[in-house]
């Protein structure tokens, strides 16, 4: 088999085991011992050596010097909106770059690029914590889906893109919530997930959690946001990004 | 004060094994004498040891953002309470809430005792795990972290470099391009974003590329080759260490014994280890600011290795 | 030694090669600047020998590079590495590291030197270049010819006997240049290290270079000694003809500026004659650029008809193709089609109208924001630094339009700290040190 396809299961898999790392209490059984605190527990220091394992698959000897330099300019322009937009509207403005990047530059590309934003900006300034390398996956898992979005031929790219936003926002909301929802409503409260029930029920659950707490307006505000300003910014960045690509002849991952 | 040792002393890869290894002490922990011995713990080290360097300013945060957490726990438990007959702490009236297709729950009525303590321990958890990253972050030097990384890193560090460096230059860029607006006057083709984020974007561009340029010319992108048998050996452990990462955990959330998942998740990280290492021979760099392993950071190390081998056989429960 | 035969380069875009069939032999240990209009090919051969063309650029290239008996035609630059150090125009830094120590040995990890070896070595080379008191500094907080002496020093780490230098001396004003070409011509004799400089400012770095290679449009390069060199002729100052400079019209007293506790500008009264050109002279970082602003504000604050060129030109520019944005500055100005079309003809002739904004030279660039400013019938213009990357046909040209807006009646003030242009151009100069001017002082007549 081609070295790319047993890039691509590699990644596949990795991604499987990181959902499972943020969807964990759906899953949850009865059974197993001590189920909350292992899991809370190892998951966090798990996380870090997927991510690890998927940098590795798509940034090892594959990048060259131009790609770095457009790689590194996006994520400096991710930080700097996602810092200075969080000041105003306290909501994601950072997403539209990182879609419309990777979808340009390729899943490979986009993962690193959605993963580099989120690092960077918590470096400058947003604030390292546990949920870094959740939100880091989160993002790079979008990448990935931007990515290869651009295997679809067709006449309106910024139709395609604005309906991956959408999803991709929700999408995005709905992993980090699920990630925090086990240590602010643990268990044991009405609003909390409960090892071993069914899927169903502990997603109506969530969902009422979402609700309550709010998340799905933060969601439905980022989804707005990303969408406006891909329309607004969509044609000329496109324009211009893949001007670059033609340009420098970047390869797509 | 008494300083046994300093921050920069220990390398930041084993500051971070450290935090990472309180963290998940912490978060395997239910007991609340351990979380606070824990934190205390992890407290006294930050103290010591950290520096007075910008990069180390944020203990604060930490403490503020883990106080958080067990306020917002506790009421969450107060609100979404469930209600009890016994050991009443707060006897509050019951409110429905209907959450219309989603059904409806009760909120509030008799808080017992036992809740406000659970929920206090299970904030405290959060805000122990959240200090020991914090233990990390303060004492490692993020940047040199990313002058660390190992081989198969090197590339994506370098990305990561420059968008640190390129930040303040953009912050600039869009200053002067703002400027520069306002000396043309604005029209109704314009709009905000256009005309601010594609100037920028293209000045930075130009900047980018010539320094893609000055890098190839100083020699960068030269690259061995792995041999065929060390591709197989990448190719093999990872394929297996992640596919050890999916089946372990889920067996972490499904079966009663945690010796099959951990053993599972432990073949992982060692696939992992020899995947980045492996990967990393294939690199001609070499590194001018990588520090060797010295005792003190072996030491950090196997502490680190300790804790969670104890945390996960039920230490700290 | 340097031995080029036969070559010829041709963009994949353009129907015309742009080098063509060049031939030359440069000896070791020589200077040698690279001269010729903007878009001649002087970058495009400087790359060639360093192998990011056609690596970077595609293209077609052919013909024979033999540097230091190293054949280098064909091959990427980060093979050619280790024979030749290359240096760009680096606009505010573009640099890979943190610190000037990294920076150093960037190089030298690349090529996998030794740990060592290389602390040796960077320890040498900053006592060469004598920048060992900035080792431990961000790169980002150096002045421009520092950041430049850092750039060189790092191209030159592995002790490469070849430099290739593409205009490095554009940004610089006239202390930091020399020192860099004084840097250069030290390498020379004392390292013979051949050095290759392609250069606009020719009259700047004439003195210290031993030949010329002249890039013809027509793709050709002849090699001719410094000496036999005649480059064309600097500006010269129009005849004057009776019309004198007006009375003032203009006024802006008490222009100061403090950024905190640090005075950026000392208090200067500007008093602007009609039909007058002011040059504001003076080292990077004098002040100049603030004075500016604070007329500028000043100008608005009175509601005088006033506009501006900002240093970075391009900044003004956001559309994709050059016939967008001239069509957005008629119907902005409300002014009839091709109005700002037929202003920028007149200063930089054709172009491709489909060309994006930012593929345009630096002179077509300034033409084109010139046009849209000028579009709007302003009685005061001001320009920050005009004459950056122009080459000397252009700045000609430039010289020749400011002249005209003069006997038009129009107020010009403009900043540089190109001595000659001012000569050629300016009637009042102001000279400004750290902020504090010594008066305006009015120019002899040619």
């Amino acid at each position: 088999m081609k070295p790319k396809y047993w890039s691509a299961v590699s990644v596949s898999l990795a991604a499987i085991a990181a959902l499972g790392m943020f969807l964990w209490p759906l899953f949850m059984s009865n059974t197993s011992a001590s189920p909350t605190l292992l899991a809370q527990g190892v998951f966090i220091g798990l996380m870090p050596a997927v991510l690890l394992l998927i940098l590795v698959e798509f940034g090892a000897g594959k990048l060259d010097s131009r790609s770095i330099a457009i790689l590194g300019l996006l994520i400096a322009l991710n930080a700097v909106i996602r810092l200075l937009g969080a000041g105003v509207s306290g909501i994601e403005t950072a997403f539209f770059l990182i879609i419309i990047g990777a979808y340009v530059f390729g899943a490979g590309f986009g993962f690193i690029l959605g993963a580099g934003s989120l690092f960077v900006s918590a470096l400058l300034g947003a604030g390292i914590g546990p949920w870094l390398p959740f939100q880091m996956m989160a993002a790079g898992l979008i990448g990935i889906g931007a990515g290869l979005l651009n295997r679809l031929s067709t006449r309106s790219p910024r139709l395609i893109i604005g309906s991956y936003a959408v999803i991709a926002s929700f999408m995005y909301g709905g992993l980090m919530t699920m990630w925090t929802w086990p240590f602010l409503a643990g268990t044991g409260t009405s609003l909390s997930f409960i090892p071993g029930a069914p899927i169903i029920d502990n997603l109506t659950t969530f969902l009422r959690y979402e609700l309550f707490t709010g998340g799905l307006l933060w969601d439905l505000g980022r989804a707005i946001t990303t969408v406006a300003l891909i329309g607004l910014t969509g044609k000329t960045l496109l324009a211009t990004l893949n001007r670059v690509a033609n340009k420098a002849s970047i390869s797509i991952l | 004060m008494i300083r046994p040792f300093k921050a920069t002393q220990i390398i930041p890869a084993a500051w971070w094994a450290l935090g990472l290894a309180l963290a998940i002490a912490a978060g395997t922990s239910g007991s609340l004498a351990w979380l606070v011995a824990l934190m205390a713990i992890t407290l006294a080290i930050i103290v010591i040891a950290r520096e007075p360097a910008p990069w180390s300013q944020s203990l604060r945060f930490y403490l503020v953002a883990g106080l958080a957490v067990t306020l917002i726990r506790v009421v969450f438990r107060i609100i979404f309470n469930f209600d009890s007959s016994s050991d009443v702490a707060l006897n509050l009236p019951v409110i429905n809430l209907n959450f219309g297709a989603l059904g409806e729950v009760e909120l509030f009525g008799r808080v017992s005792y036992q809740s406000l303590t659970a929920a206090v321990k299970d904030g405290l958890k959060m805000a122990a795990v959240i200090l020991a990253i914090g233990l990390a972050n303060t004492l490692a030097n993020p940047r040199r972290l990313l002058k660390n990384m190992p081989g198969a890193l090197y590339e994506v560090a370098t990305a990561f470099v420059i968008a640190i460096n390129l930040a303040p230059q953009i912050i600039a860029s869009a200053q002067r391009v703002r400027q520069a607006r306002e000396l043309r006057g604005r029209s109704k083709n314009q709009n905000l974003m256009s005309s601010l984020l594609i100037p920028v974007l293209e000045d930075t561009l130009e900047r980018s590329l010539a320094l893609a340029a000055t890098m190839d010319a100083r020699g960068f992108g030269r690259s061995g080759a792995l041999s065929k048998n060390q591709q197989l050996l990448i190719r093999f452990t990872s394929l297996t260490s992640v596919a050890a990462f999916a089946v372990g955990s889920y067996l972490l959330m499904t079966t009663s014994s945690p010796f099959a998942p951990i053993s599972l998740l432990a073949y992982g990280l060692i696939g992992v280890f020899i995947t980045v290492r492996t990967s990393s021979l294939r690199n001609i760099k070499t590194s001018y600011t990588q520090t060797k392993w010295r005792l003190a950071d072996v030491v950090v190390l196997a502490l680190s290795g300790l804790l969670v081998t104890a945390a996960i056989g039920g230490l700290f429960r | 030694m340097i031995k080029v035969q036969n070559l010829s380069f041709k963009y994949s875009k353009s129907d015309f090669p742009i080098l063509r069939r060049v031939n030359f032999e440069i000896p070791t240990g020589e200077l040698v600047l690279v001269s010729g209009v903007t878009g001649s090919g002087k970058s495009s051969l400087l790359k060639c020998l360093n192998g990011l063309i056609p690596q970077f650029s595609g293209g077609e290239i052919s013909g024979n590079i033999a540097l230091n008996s190293v054949q280098a035609l064909g091959r990427p630059a980060h093979d050619l590495a280790e024979t030749v150090g290359y240096v760009n125009q680096q606009p505010e830094g573009s640099f890979a590291c943190d610190t000037v120590e990294e920076e150093l040995a960037f190089g030298l990890e690349q090529l996998g030197w030794a740990q060592k070896a290389m602390r040796d070595r960077v320890q040498d080379i900053a006592k060469q270049f004598e920048i060992t008191d900035l080792l431990a500094r961000p790169i980002l907080e150096l002045s421009g010819g520092q950041q430049q002496r850092v750039a060189i020093a790092s191209a030159m780490a592995a002790g490469q006997k070849i430099l290739l230098l593409d205009e490095p001396t554009s940004a610089l004003d006239q202390t930091a240049t020399k020192m860099v070409l004084n840097l250069l011509k030290t390498l020379v004799k004392e390292h013979g290290v051949t050095v290759l400089l392609a250069e606009h400012r020719i009259e700047r770095v004439l003195p210290f270079v031993d030949s010329v290679l002249v890039v013809e449009g027509d793709g050709s390069v002849n090699h001719i000694k410094a000496k036999e060199f005649s480059s064309a002729p600097a500006p010269k100052r129009p005849l004057r003809d009776s019309g004198e400079i007006g009375a003032v019209a203009f006024e802006a007293l008490n222009l100061s500026q403090s950024y905190g506790k640090v005075r950026a500008l000392a208090p200067i009264d500007l008093r602007l004659h009609a039909g007058s050109v002011t040059a504001i002279c003076g080292d990077n970082g004098s002040g100049k650029s603030t004075l500016l602003w604070c007329a500028l504000e000043e100008a608005l604050r009175q509601n005088f008809a006033v506009k501006m060129v900002p240093q970075h030109a391009a900044d003004l520019l956001f559309l994709s193709t050059l016939s967008e944005e001239l069509a957005e500055s008629d119907s902005y100005n409300q002014l009839p089609k091709l109005t700002t079309s037929n202003l920028f003809a007149s200063l930089a002739g054709r172009a491709d109208p489909a060309t994006h904004p930012r593929d345009l030279s630096a002179g077509q660039q300034l033409a084109l924001v010139l046009s849209i400013q000028l579009c709007s019938k302003a009685k005061l213009i001001i320009l920050d630094e005009p004459t950056r990357g122009l080459d000397e046909k252009t700045k000609s040209k430039l010289a020749e339009m400011i002249f005209e807006l003069r006997q038009a009646g129009h107020i010009i003030l403009l900043a540089t700290h190109d001595r000659a242009f001012v000569a050629a151009t300016a009637d009042y100069a102001l000279y400004l040190d750290k902020g504090v001017s010594s008066g305006i002082e009015a120019l002899n007549e040619a």
